[in-house]
């Protein structure tokens, strides 16, 4: 197994377009990161620099301390499984996995008992002689993962293997593929742009947005102590809510349009970042409608009118707009509230985050709140 | 009974075109078998009475037949051959690559299609007597290969555009280079398109009669249609020979249109693949 250091990647196209503007980090042998962002980000481009088929535009790329900018995909050791399979449609099952194997002139004894158990290990020992066209998408993503593993490469790569499943699929495969990662012990890089892939796979999570690295965290540190406003807005679901706020009294502040109170005064932390254009930035869970039973907690109270309410069973969502922006509240599922009617919600100031409104950067984040 | 009258109005459609479409070849079937050399006849009879295969005995072993066949197969195969080869590569690099000039090079070969063939035939005689190769069947080859390339070419490259890119990026990642990419996974999933384009290349140099009058010459060299044409004379023509040859000329493309139908049939199928 490997370990994969990108130190400083760019990637610009001939029109001009600079897909990754400045990428570097270090992948750790047997860690499995995670790239996550919305669409156009840049990293697929990413991981494709890092299988071989984009060419490196600037920066160095090292797979176990070697530079590989400049080596053919089939010389860096690696193994990729696309969004689309790419699996071989005129080739069998077991052809398709094998042919890895007998470009490297493997015996053909090794190459059926090494075919034999990642087939058996992914349930599809029984499709060996199908072709692609003959199987479901799921078992299709299952022979594109069997492909990968029989090779044993150092380096695993995945760019959204799981968006062509449907929801229960995608589930099941997610948990495979961690399953698989233990298993393995093998390094991995795996691109989606589903964060709740992301949190839920990831021993660490590099946020990119505009072909820029945003983040590179650990899912929990990601999800309390995002470093800018995008990671914040882009890690968790339903996502944070972002209210300007300004201190207006001791015991009140203003977000947005809705004056809140808040007994007890404000937080010194917060009241220490005073400047006119703050964003305030909390999560739907920490919004309540009993007053908060955390000891020590500061509440800001306020109230709204509730236009449209969602129960999902675990938990209800209640959304109102606050100003032109929508809010989302994640309230216990027992709550009586219908949708037209009037709330009064408690925002837990002690789980918020404080933004500059003009930078996106990071000011305040819990739990520094005291 | 709506459904029923509907389905017996198209059936009787179908047969109609079926009597349309065979007709004429039994038309010469029945003439190929009348010994008399009568292109006419006032009898409706398919097989007339006094049916004979004396034309086919003429043809085969007293005309040099075999010398036109075993010239249009040279040409034919040799055509088809070099026509997918160039195709096939050409067409993955104007699919695949990104070239300077690409678009109008893509648009120049199109319109290499839009002039009517009588329009080359003599400046691809003076190329050919320059180049020496008027009365050789190598001539004959390089001008059907250049007529059919352009319809290959685009043919080719419309079918590399259907096959996704990361099934060659598999290939790379699994081990192979660009070239054994394009050779062990790009190629055999265009076999349709290949097959397409090898019949069309085989058709262009075997029915083809002008350019093969313009620059052939010795009797020895004649081409199929050419020497079809031998048969007809000023004063008489011996139809039922010319009939019987017709039908001769035809065996060997049924033959390969029979024996290549599998690939046909399997592209249609294999577009439904997903990944």
């Amino acid at each position: 197994m490997a370990q994969v250091a990108l130190e400083n990647l760019h990637k610009t196209y001939p029109n001009g377009f600079h897909a990754v503007r400045g990428a570097d980090f270090e992948v750790a042998d047997r860690e499995f990161v995670v790239l996550v962002g919305p669409s156009g980000c840049g990293k697929t481009t990413l991981l494709r620099m890092i299988a071989g088929l984009e060419t490196i535009s600037e920066g160095t790329l090292r797979i176990d301390g070697q530079c590989v900018n400049d080596a053919a995909p089939r010389d860096r050791d690696i193994a990729m499984v696309f969004q689309n399979y790419a699996l071989y449609p005129h080739m069998n099952v077991f052809e398709n996995m094998a042919m890895g194997l007998r470009i490297r002139k493997m015996p053909s004894a090794e190459v059926r008992r090494r075919v034999g158990e990642a087939a058996e290990l992914l349930g599809v020992g029984d499709l060996l002689n199908r072709r692609p066209a003959q199987l479901s998408g799921g078992q299709r993503q299952r022979v594109a993962l069997g492909r990968a593993i029989v090779r044993r490469p150092k380096v695993f790569l995945f760019d959204e293997p799981l968006s062509n499943l449907d929801a229960k699929m995608r589930v099941e495969m997610r948990t495979e593929i961690s399953r698989l990662h233990r298993r393995l012990d093998a390094t991995m890089i795996y691109v989606t742009h589903d964060q709740t892939e992301a949190m839920t796979m990831g021993d660490r999570i590099v946020v990119m947005h505009e072909g820029q690295i945003q983040q590179v965290a650990s899912p929990l540190e990601l999800y309390n102590r995002p470093r800018n406003r995008f990671v914040a807005g882009f890690v968790g679901s339903p996502a944070m809510n972002f209210w300007p706020v300004r201190w207006t009294a001791d015991e009140e502040i203003s977000l947005g349009p809705i004056t809140a109170r808040v007994e007890g005064g404000l937080p010194e932390s917060l009241r220490a970042e005073d400047r006119p254009d703050l964003v305030l930035g909390i999560r739907p869970e920490d919004l309540h409608l009993e007053r908060c039973s955390e000891p020590g907690a500061r509440c800001a109270t306020f109230s709204v009118e509730v236009d449209v309410v969602e129960p999902l069973g675990s938990e209800t969502l209640l959304y109102w707009h606050s100003g032109d922006c929508e809010s989302v509240a994640r309230v216990d599922p027992s709550a009586r509230v219908e949708a037209g009617a009037q709330a009064e919600l408690f925002a837990n100031l002690s789980h918020c985050h404080l933004f500059d409104g003009r930078s996106g950067e990071t000011l305040v984040s819990w739990p520094q709140v005291d | 009974m709506r459904t029923r009258l509907c389905s017996l109005g198209w059936h009787l459609l179908l047969i109609l075109l079926v009597m349309a479409t065979i007709y004429p070849v039994l038309q010469i079937f029945s003439i190929s078998l009348r010994p008399s050399n009568a292109l006419y006849s006032t009898s409706l009879r398919i097989i007339p009475e006094d049916a004979s295969f004396e034309s086919y005995r003429v043809i085969l072993f007293e005309k040099p037949f075999w010398i036109w066949m075993r010239n249009s197969l040279i040409v034919s195969f040799a055509t088809a051959i070099l026509g997918v080869t160039l195709a096939s590569t050409s067409a993955y690099a104007l699919s695949r690559f990104e070239l300077r000039g690409k678009n109008p090079m893509l648009f120049g070969i199109l319109t290499t299609q839009m002039f009517p063939a009588t329009m080359l035939l003599l400046p691809l005689y003076l190329l050919m007597r320059n180049l020496g190769l008027v009365n050789t069947l190598l001539g004959v080859v390089l001008a059907y290969t250049a007529t059919a390339l352009p319809f290959c070419t685009w043919t080719m490259k419309g079918y590399y555009d259907t096959i996704p890119r990361s099934l060659e990026e598999a290939g790379l990642i699994d081990g192979l280079d660009e070239l054994g990419a394009f050779w062990r996974i790009t190629l055999p999933l265009a076999a349709p398109a290949l097959v397409i384009t090898f019949l069309f290349s085989f058709l262009a140099g075997y029915a083809e009669f002008i350019v093969a009058r313009t620059l052939l010459v010795s009797k020895d060299l004649y081409t199929l249609p050419l020497g079809l044409e031998s048969l007809a004379s000023t004063f008489q023509t011996e139809w039922a020979n010319y009939a019987a040859g017709s039908l001769l000329v035809a065996i060997p493309v049924v033959a390969l249109f029979l024996l290549l139908s599998r690939y046909l049939v399997e592209g249609l199928t294999l577009g439904g693949v997903k990944g």
